[in-house]
């Protein structure tokens, strides 16, 4: 069987980033919609990484496009086919970039700063401040991380990504790692006091959602037709095993998941530093996650006749 | 550019039975098309069925793009730059290409890879133009085994008709890859 | 002159031996595409992988570029560029002093390819009987000398075997798919595709023994054993050509007698091939008879005894009566015409060196020569002393039996020149060498060839010479003069325009085509009824019962001879073609390493992989004597006989001048036997034994 090669880690740092920047902008404005006050420091956080982040991860996909940097002007061209989910991420991003990019600088006091200096941008003050904005956010944040699964799911070509659980299971990590995300930074830059149990706890409960997810993945693949069972094999045993147990089972879900029970059985406290590296851990998962998932992708068979050797 | 005639539906046929792996049309159309590096726009897989028997036996089974009648590869082409042509070929648009990579993963026949050289996804394009200057592809002019049979399947006297009427009058076994993926291919398999 | 636009140039193709017609398409001065020409009989109009690759080698920026002399230690690679002049001058000078010293016997030539007479006919002018062409005695020599004793004709270069018309084809290690030649795989092709039977016996499943019907893993080494029971079997049953034996065979009842004891039994017991099987074989040919053809083999230098197998061979084809008739062996149309000569020389008066036509060896013929031998002697210095060495377009560290032997000679060597296009190993150690242009950048004399038609082929260049390089006549011609010959050479042009003037054609016509079709009378005389079957034999017959084979004291009749087996737990050294590689020549070309991405793979039996933990991928390496290989990658699979490992030939570089492939995988020459057959000369490579280990 052959893995692909067309996409490689470029893409899963997009894919990633866009994740952790949709994700964190998601619970922020849940948080938000639910208590802004108490959970101000986390939004303010959230907004630090929230669109910059997506950005980034859409930089990536700009650099590894291999004609964006000498004709951007084809970049016009991503929106013209309304059959390739590239057009739909395209639009889905675009909107929730500019969306984001309100509500961030909102939170952080920058839109004031721009409405004194150009005072017809108030007019944004009330939609970025409004319910609105929430549910625009939370939607489209949810159809960022969705559509960072989407773009694969819709190959039929590669088993391993044509499978339903993809997108809950991306979009779960991407709540999870945006979480982490806001948390870091929090942790670095908005030092006050904050109660964030109830936050803690979903992080918590996503972590092992997400788990029980991946395991549910990877039991299905197994069953399923052998381009899938021989992707899961090359996470389990194969290729990628060393990669997947240590940096995406062990460092970036089992160690967190084990801490933050422990917190939430409230045996430990870990806050500043430690906090932030569990945190890391976290993030690191949520990369490998898609790194892994990406690479152990491996085409359909296209003689299903004979047994292949490639030569 | 030699603009698509309507009249005509380019495709191909591999006579399994007489391909030896030799590998020239690989090699052929790597010359033809500058294609860089490691990169071919052909393929050979050998299949050994079944693995160890006391009757081994050995096939040699060519492969390129299929120009699918229903390609995935110009569903999730972003910009329009892969697209079906009226006269069957499946193209890409160099001009239109922004190197997005998506349609390579897409191919269920993993017949597309990126052009380092140019930035660009590449694939087989039937040797156009070449075949409107009244010339064959070049890996089928060049294969010594004549496994490789092309032509307008619209036209009944071109030879890749002859060849699956042959087929169908002899009940050869005639099939396409992985008809289950709704891709409708264009290049048929054709063996005794 | 480069010219604009686009412009076809005619050539054939260098790439192996067996010279494709080709056209380049030259594209703004550059050439872009080979394409074969239609009409050329060598290959109808197709091209292998390697032909097509002529473009990358072209521009090979790994191509030697000026000419070089050498400038250090012989083999610390160090060399000075040199002008043409100064590079001619000092060879014309050193030449000279050695032929002083040691008088002009005292220089050998190795020579391959379209060129190689150009250098030969250098050294015979100098005064030399010494020149060898490696593809007698490294190659067909033992088929060519067994085929003439039975048939009074040797096979020629372009066997032929008539498969597009054969009911059944009986090959055995004649890998006709992937030691490929097109037109002869062409045949065999159309063969198929009509139903031929194949029957394919080699100790692996190749490539050909996809297309066969029958294929029997036979144990290395014995084949000489499965024909003598098949014709055994085929007399006892008394199934064979009854007419054409009665008629145009000599000593058939003799023969008869003596194979007698070669029972299908003790056949199967050598050979590991069922019984059935083998009584399979020999009814299909029977039964297909006479359209039915047993291969004479190509590279038939395996176990130094390969004459008397090719008489076995030959035997079983008499007993088809497959002479000159469709499907068998067809009559190669060749034609006379009074080509003229590219210079004048008196022959050498010197005994050649090695012994080929001498007392010891009657059939050895002396215009081939034996490269095994003229290099032991060179070694040993044993004959007289050999001193001067010149090298053209081969590369004898690989295709000899031994290494160890050619590194010998070449110590003894005072003056080593090569004329190459690549930094081989040969020319690594060399002391001058001397870059010719490639077939793509030069006129060469064209030449006349012969298979079912008769026809002559053209060379032009299709661009100037890439870099500072010259075409093989012209250097040999410089040489001469510098040297202070007077035989003048004639340019190639010149030669060309009165071989045209001979042949009556025009420059235009082979501009045009590339190749002119002369004789196109039937190569099937004898069933087409134009002929009875006729052989310059003494007996003037097919002859099972050999009278040359008498006179020289040589058994007449062929028996089975046993060849030494490996040792427990050593394996028997196998070697050959990939479809997309020649020899040592095309190891370093992009392109085709692309095909296997740059890897060198070992075949090795599951079971014996197994015990000593050698997995599918895994890097091995090869040991004979103490003697480490570079890493070769391992093939596991169960169709190769567990008794032998199989690497492919032209691997193994030392030279670093062949940056893409320097040290990757095995030399095949550093493993092989280095036997020399008793009664043609030739070498007998496959006695080589080894083991392996995990790198
Ligand atoms: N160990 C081992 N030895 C063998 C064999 C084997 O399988 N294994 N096979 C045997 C057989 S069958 C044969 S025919 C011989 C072949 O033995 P060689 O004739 O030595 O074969 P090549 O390796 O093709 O060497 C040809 C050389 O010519 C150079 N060359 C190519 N084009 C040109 C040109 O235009 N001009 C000049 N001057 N040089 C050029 C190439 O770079 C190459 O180095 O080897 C024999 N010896
Ligand atoms: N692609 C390609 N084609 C070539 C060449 C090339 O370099 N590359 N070179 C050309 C030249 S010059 C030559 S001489 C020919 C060589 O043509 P062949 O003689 O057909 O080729 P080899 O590859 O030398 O050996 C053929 C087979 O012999 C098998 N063999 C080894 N030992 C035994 C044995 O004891 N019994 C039997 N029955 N089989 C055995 C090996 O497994 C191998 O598969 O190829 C020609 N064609
Ligand atoms: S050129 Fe023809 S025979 Fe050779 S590998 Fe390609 S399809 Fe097969
Ligand atoms: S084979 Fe692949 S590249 Fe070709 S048309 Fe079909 S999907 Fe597209
Ligand atoms: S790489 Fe080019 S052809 Fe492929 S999907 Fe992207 S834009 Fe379309
Ligand atoms: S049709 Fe042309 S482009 Fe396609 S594989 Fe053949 S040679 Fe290459
Ligand atoms: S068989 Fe291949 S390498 Fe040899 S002359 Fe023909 S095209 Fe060239
Ligand atoms: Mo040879």
């Amino acid at each position: 069987m052959e893995f692909q090669t067309g996409f490689h880690w470029y893409i899963a740092v997009y894919l990633f980033l866009a994740g952790v920047g949709a994700g964190s902008i998601v619970v922020a404005s849940l948080a938000d919609m639910y208590d802004r006050q108490k959970y101000l420091s986390f939004i303010k956080a959230a907004s630090v990484i929230g669109m910059p982040l997506v950005s980034i991860g859409i930089f990536f996909l700009y650099i590894d496009l291999g004609q964006g940097m000498y004709k951007p002007w084809l970049l016009l061209l991503l929106f013209v086919n309304t059959t390739s989910a590239i057009m739909w991420g395209t639009l889905i991003l675009t909107i929730f970039t500019i969306l984001s990019l309100l509500y961030g600088a909102y939170n952080l006091g920058i839109l004031d700063w721009f409405i004194k200096k150009a005072g017809f941008l108030k007019i944004f003050k009330p939609l970025a401040a409004s319910g609105f904005m929430n549910w625009a956010l939370i939607i489209t944040g949810i159809l960022t991380a969705g559509y960072t699964a989407v773009l694969l799911g819709v190959l039929k070509a590669i088993p391993f990504w044509h499978q339903t659980a993809l997108p809950i299971l991306f979009i779960i990590s991407a709540s999870s790692t945006g979480i982490s995300g806001a948390m870091v930074v929090k942790e670095l830059f908005f030092k006050e006091e904050a109660h964030l149990a109830k936050i803690e706890t979903t992080h918590f409960y996503l972590i092992m959602l997400e788990i029980l997810l991946l395991i549910g993945m990877l039991l299905i693949a197994l069953q399923g037709v052998p381009e899938m069972k021989f992707s899961a094999l090359a996470l389990l045993t194969g290729e990628f095993a060393v990669e997947f147990w240590v940096f995406l089972v062990l460092l970036g879900l089992v160690v967190p998941a084990v801490v933050f029970a422990f917190v939430e059985a409230g045996k430990l406290h870990v806050s500043g530093g430690k906090l932030v590296f569990f945190e890391l851990l976290v993030l690191a998962g949520g990369y490998f996650l898609r790194h892994l998932i990406l690479h152990a992708g491996v085409y359909t068979q296209k003689f299903t006749d004979y047994i292949m050797i490639h030569y | 550019m030699y603009s698509a005639d309507k009249t005509k539906k380019f495709a191909m046929a591999y006579i399994v039975d007489r391909c030896v792996d030799c590998k020239a049309c690989m090699v052929a159309c790597k010359a033809e098309w500058q294609i860089p590096d490691n990169d071919f726009r052909t393929h050979i897989d050998t299949g050994i069925a079944p693995a160890a028997t006391e009757r081994l036996s050995m096939h040699f089974l060519p492969h390129q793009c299929n120009h699918c009648d229903d390609a995935p590869c110009v569903t999730v082409c972003p910009t329009k730059a892969s697209h079906k042509r009226a006269d069957g070929v499946v193209d890409i648009d160099n001009r239109k290409c922004v190197g997005c990579r998506y349609c390579i993963p897409s191919c269920p026949y993993n017949a597309r890879f990126f052009n380092n050289q140019l930035g660009v996804a590449d694939k087989c394009t039937f040797c156009l133009p070449r075949i409107y200057d009244g010339l064959m592809p070049a890996c089928v002019t060049t294969c010594p085994g004549r496994a490789r049979v092309f032509g307008d399947i619209n036209d009944p006297e071109s030879e890749i008709s002859k060849a699956l009427k042959d087929a169908a009058d002899n009940r050869y076994r005639v099939w396409t890859l992985r008809k289950d993926l709704g891709t409708e291919p264009n290049i048929y398999y054709i063996q005794k | 002159e480069p010219q604009q636009g686009v412009t076809y140039a005619q050539n054939w193709c260098e790439m192996c031996f067996w010279k494709c017609g080709l056209t380049a398409k030259v594209v703004d001065g550059k050439v872009k595409k080979l394409e074969g020409q239609p009409d050329c009989p060598s290959n109808y109009g197709k091209l292998c992988a390697k032909g097509n690759a002529g473009v990358f080698q072209l521009y090979d920026p790994d191509r030697l570029k000026t000419p070089l002399i050498r400038d250090g230690e012989r083999g610390s690679g160090k060399f000075r560029k040199a002008t043409w002049e100064e590079a001619l001058t000092y060879v014309a000078q050193k030449t000279n002093e050695l032929k002083e010293k040691y008088g002009p016997e005292t220089f050998s030539i190795f020579a391959h390819g379209s060129g190689e007479h150009s250098f030969v006919e250098l050294v015979e002018i100098i005064g030399s009987p010494n020149y060898c062409i490696p593809s007698y005695a490294q190659c067909t020599g033992s088929r060519d000398i067994g085929w003439a004793l039975s048939y009074g004709k040797a096979v020629g270069g372009k066997e032929p075997v008539d498969s597009q018309n054969s009911k059944c084809i009986m090959l055995l290690g004649r890998n006709i798919v992937e030691a490929l030649h097109v037109g002869e795989m062409q045949d065999f092709v159309e063969g198929v595709a009509k139903g031929a039977h194949v029957i394919y016996v080699d100790p692996r499943f190749t490539k050909t023994a996809a297309k066969a019907n029958q294929y029997m893993m036979i144990k290395p080494g014995t084949d000489s054993a499965l024909l003598l029971g098949m014709i055994n079997y085929i007399i006892e049953k008394e199934i064979y050509n009854k007419n054409f034996v009665d008629g145009y065979t000599h000593g058939f009842d003799l023969f008869k007698e003596h194979v007698a004891e070669y029972t299908v039994e003790w056949a199967s017991q050598i050979t590991e091939i069922p019984q059935t099987e083998i009584i399979k074989a020999a009814e299909k040919l029977c039964e297909a008879a006479p359209h039915c053809y047993i291969h004479p083999g190509r590279r038939l230098t395996r176990y130094g005894n390969d004459t008397q197998f090719t008489r076995i061979v030959a035997c079983l084809n008499m007993l088809m009566g497959n002479w000159e008739v469709r499907g068998g062996i067809y009559r190669t149309v060749g034609f006379k015409y009074d080509a003229p000569h590219m210079v004048h020389f008196d022959k050498p008066y010197a005994d050649r060196a090695d012994g080929a036509g001498s007392e010891e060896f009657p059939l050895g013929p002396k215009n081939l020569g034996f490269a095994n031998k003229l290099m032991e002697h060179i070694a040993n210095q044993d004959v007289y002393p050999l001193k001067g060495m010149f090298v053209y377009g081969c590369n004898p560290l690989h295709h000899h039996g031994s290494t160890e032997m050619v590194k010998k000679a070449l110590e003894n060597t005072e003056l080593l020149v090569t004329c190459e296009i690549y930094m081989t190993d040969t020319a690594w150690l060399s002391d001058v060498i001397l870059p010719e242009s490639t077939y793509l950048e030069r006129y060469d004399p064209v030449i006349s060839t012969g298979r079912r038609k008769g026809y002559i082929q053209f060379r032009e260049p299709a661009v100037n010479p890439v870099f500072d390089t010259k075409g093989g006549w012209e250097i040999a011609a410089q040489l001469s003069a510098a040297m202070g010959h007077e035989n003048e050479f004639l340019d190639v042009r010149e030669y060309n325009r009165l071989a045209f003037e001979a042949l009556g054609i025009t420059e235009e016509y082979m501009k045009k085509h590339g190749v002119w079709v002369a004789n196109e009378s039937t190569p099937y005389p004898v069933e087409d009824g134009e002929e009875e079957p006729s052989f310059r034999t003494p007996s003037g017959k097919a002859e099972f019962y050999s009278n040359l084979c008498e006179h020289f004291s040589y058994p007449p009749m062929p028996s089975y001879e046993e060849n030494p087996v490996p040792a427990e737990d050593e394996f028997r050294f196998l070697f050959g073609r990939l479809s997309f590689h020649t020899h040592a020549r095309t190891q370093n070309n992009a392109w085709l390493l692309a095909l296997h991405k740059s890897e060198v793979p070992l075949w090795i039996h599951t079971d014996r992989a197994k015990a000593l933990g050698i997995k599918d991928g895994m890097q091995v390496r090869l040991v004979k004597e103490g003697f480490k290989s570079n890493p070769c990658t391992a093939r596991v699979v169960d169709y190769i006989h567990p008794q032998a490992v199989f690497l492919p030939y032209g691997f193994g570089h030392e030279t670093k001048g062949l940056t893409r492939i320097t040290g990757k995988g095995a030399r095949t020459s550093d493993f092989t036997s280095n036997l020399t057959d008793p009664i043609s000369g030739a070498a007998g490579f496959h006695n080589g034994f080894v083991k392996l280990e995990i790198a």
